[in-house]
């Protein structure tokens, strides 16, 4: 608190009357300082000086004694000055009505002198010490009345700006002390989320701790579902509350006090006795007087909401509580959140993991072997634009006859683990149906009476090429669902390239699809491609960053006929041409099949 | 402190102030330059900053001193204070004071 600090003096000096001189100046000096003419000062020269010559005069000492000090103490007050002389003699008794002496008597005029010139005067005597007190009252002239009045207005503007910077240090200081608390429990808690990782059992020792800080009696501590509609309870502070989750955009809940803070996404507070709560809010169990409810967002994301309630206190949460319980919300939020994206790692981490896992069975699923037909090579490939691919092609030898091979191609609609599913299934109901080996037509139908229910119930289709060829008589049977046509050429640069694509829809688009059947001829150094779309859609480098397209596979297979000798060879020409694509990630799956007749 | 004396008349100058600190030593010198026929001993307390009761004492015995050779003790021109003090203790009645 601001204390007024009055002038006051103090001097002290030998029992003497010769040392008295130079501190009753001082002492005089120090009035002067303070506004007393002459006059004034004059009076209290004189009245002084008396009361130091009455100490010394009554001083008897014994021999060898040395005689103490004699102090003279001055209070300057406003409204009079009053003067303290100490002494430590044997004193005398203080005539409360003295009178003058006769007029030729040379002495007893000092007490009369000194009760004339103060209004008033006293003499206390002690065992050891004495003290003469002299009081006189000041008036002050009008013009120093008008400085004085100035001055104390001004003091008391002063002394308010005192009284509200105390009081702003004192908030600060509140406000610290509370700041300082939530960083110390946040630490606290935060190393032991540290140790321990388990966030339920986190948030609810670090709200607990936060009841005593903001002087509450309960908390109740929401977070909101994946779609913002139900916020459920995570932390409660006690069993009365009730932990059903809560609609806060349906029927009466609206009007509650948590759905209320959701809605204008800020801090709700509630005097209760001005203003009842909604009937049914959960938040009536806390049954208190105050209640503040802060909405935690995290960047545009609605995490959930922390609800307060104040015990008996009559005042409404401070703002340094409130600002704790900011802190404490937001912390939790943020750890929540972490915790959560934490799980969605190790949960990708286990699909990524899985899909890999995918990827090496479908591999594992396409042939990679060329068991040796006699004068023939075969080789094929599955470039993959994610982990799992809905392409898929199959090099199926006949079982007795090795001049008969089945060669395969499909292309699932869509991507990823869908068409990879799907995939699978084709090559299991096409390695299962050897009776059909020779009719492909037939067995693009059997295969579309397998599969229709199921592709046409999520609505997907696979276009699909099946070849059977008869290498030993030299024919070959096609059968296409929709797909790229196969190209067949001969070494012989006199033949032109064919394009065989034989009517037929898609497999899981009608129930009894017409699909035709085309045999052909195999001439004498054959070549055969057979390839998904994703071969011709690609954009490479090679031809300008534009889609490679039909048009220019064949240009390809054209060039490649007479100098490849053997599929591999051809392969890692294909390869090349593919490689080149403009961008990193290949934006369709990419498959072919090549049976290439030596010589 | 300084003494101008004629015949008749004898006049003290220079007191800075008459207490119990230099009362007796004023006395004393004072005395000592009165004459048998001073019958006026003037005291110029125009610069007399205190006057005490001690300081009294010594006008007051300085008065008697003189009495005794049918002289007057006259207090010059003194100071507010040392007029309050004399008005005061009713001595201004005793001792006459003159201005000039």
């Amino acid at each position: 608190m601001h204390r007024e600090v009055l002038p006051s003096f103090f001097v002290q000096f030998e029992c003497d009357i010769d040392a008295s001189i130079t501190p009753i100046g001082r002492v005089i000096a120090f009035l002067e300082n303070y506004g007393f003419d002459q006059t004034e000062s004059g009076a209290w020269e004189v009245a002084i000086q008396e009361g130091v010559n009455n100490a010394i005069l009554h001083c008897e000492l014994d021999k060898n004694e040395t005689p103490h000090p004699i102090a003279i103490e001055v209070m300057v007050r406003p409204d009079y000055v009053e003067v303290l002389v100490h002494d430590h003699t044997q004193g005398f008794s203080w005539p409360i009505s003295p009178s003058l002496p006769s007029e030729s008597s040379e002495d007893g005029r000092g007490v009369y002198i000194i009760q004339q010139l103060v209004d008033d005067s006293d003499y206390l005597r002690g065992t050891h010490s004495n003290r003469l007190i002299l009081r006189k009252n000041r008036t002050l002239p009008s013009e120093l009345k008008e400085e004085e009045k100035k001055w104390k207005d001004r003091l008391k503007t002063i002394e308010n700006q005192l009284d509200e910077t105390d009081k702003a240090l004192n908030s600060t200081q509140e406000e610290l002390f509370s700041c300082y608390e939530s960083l110390s429990a946040i630490f606290q808690f935060g190393t032991e989320l540290g140790k321990q990782g388990d966030i339920k059992s986190f948030a609810d020792r670090l709200l607990k701790q936060l009841i005593p800080i903001m002087g509450a009696n309960g908390y109740l501590f929401r977070t909101c579902d994946e779609n913002g509609s139900v916020i459920r309870t995570y932390s409660r502070s006690s069993d009365s509350l009730d932990p059903s989750p809560l609609n806060w955009n349906a029927g009466k809940a609206k009007h509650f006090l948590e759905s209320q803070s959701i809605v204008i996404r800020k801090d709700v507070l509630r005097d209760t006795d001005l203003e009842k709560l909604e009937e049914g809010d959960p938040l009536i169990a806390f049954n208190s007087k105050f209640i503040q409810v802060h909405p935690i967002i995290i960047g545009e994301e609605m995490i959930g909401v922390l609800s307060v309630g104040s015990s008996e206190s009559e005042q409404p949460f401070t703002s340094a509580q409130t600002n704790v319980m900011h802190t404490f919300a937001h912390f939790l939020a943020l750890q929540l959140v972490n915790v959560t994206r934490q799980e969605e790692r190790i949960e990708f981490g286990k699909i990524s993991k899985e899909l890999e896992i995918a990827q090496d069975i479908q591999a594992s699923l396409l042939p990679s072997k060329w068991p040796e037909v006699e004068g023939y090579t075969i080789a094929g490939k599955c470039n993959t634009s994610r982990n799992v691919s809905g392409d898929f092609f199959d090099v199926i030898y006949h079982e007795t006859d090795p001049d008969k091979v089945l060669l395969v191609i499909a292309d699932v609609m869509g991507k990823g683990v869908p068409a990879s599913i799907f995939a699978a299934i084709f090559r299991s109901l096409v390695r299962s149906s050897t009776e059909l080996f020779e009719h492909p037509a037939e067995l693009m139908r059997k295969l579309n009476r397998s599969m229709f229910q199921d592709l046409s119930g999520v609505d997907m289709f696979i276009t699909a090429q099946i070849a059977y060829c008869d290498l030993r008589h030299r024919i070959m049977r096609i059968s296409n669902a929709g797909h790229c046509p196969l190209l067949l050429t001969s070494k012989d640069e006199t033949m032109p390239i064919t394009s065989h694509s034989p009517e037929g829809l898609p497999l899981g688009v009608v129930k009894q699809p017409e699909l035709e059947e085309l045999e052909i001829d195999v001439p004498k150094g054959v070549r055969v491609l057979m390839y998904t779309d994703g071969i011709v859609e690609t954009t490479t480098q090679m031809v300008g960053n534009e889609l490679l397209g039909q048009k220019r596979l064949v240009h390809w297979f054209q060039d490649a006929r007479s100098v490849d000798q053997k599929a591999s060879a051809f392969q890692r020409s294909l390869e090349k041409l593919l490689r080149a694509t403009s961008e990193d990630q290949l934006k369709d799956d990419q498959t072919f099949i090549l049976l290439v007749e030596n010589g | 402190m300084n003494f101008e004396s004629t015949s008749e008349r004898i006049l003290v100058l220079g007191i800075k102030e008459l207490t119990s600190a230099n009362a007796a030593a004023v006395k004393d010198d004072v005395r000592r330059c009165i004459r048998p026929g001073h019958r006026a001993l003037d005291i110029d307390m125009s610069d007399v900053r205190i006057l005490d009761s001690s300081g009294l004492g010594t006008l007051i015995a300085l008065h008697k001193f003189m009495c005794q050779q049918n002289g007057l003790v006259r207090i010059m021109n003194p100071t507010p204070i040392v007029e309050q003090v004399l008005e005061l203790t009713r001595l201004h009645r005793l001792l006459e004071i003159t201005r000039q």
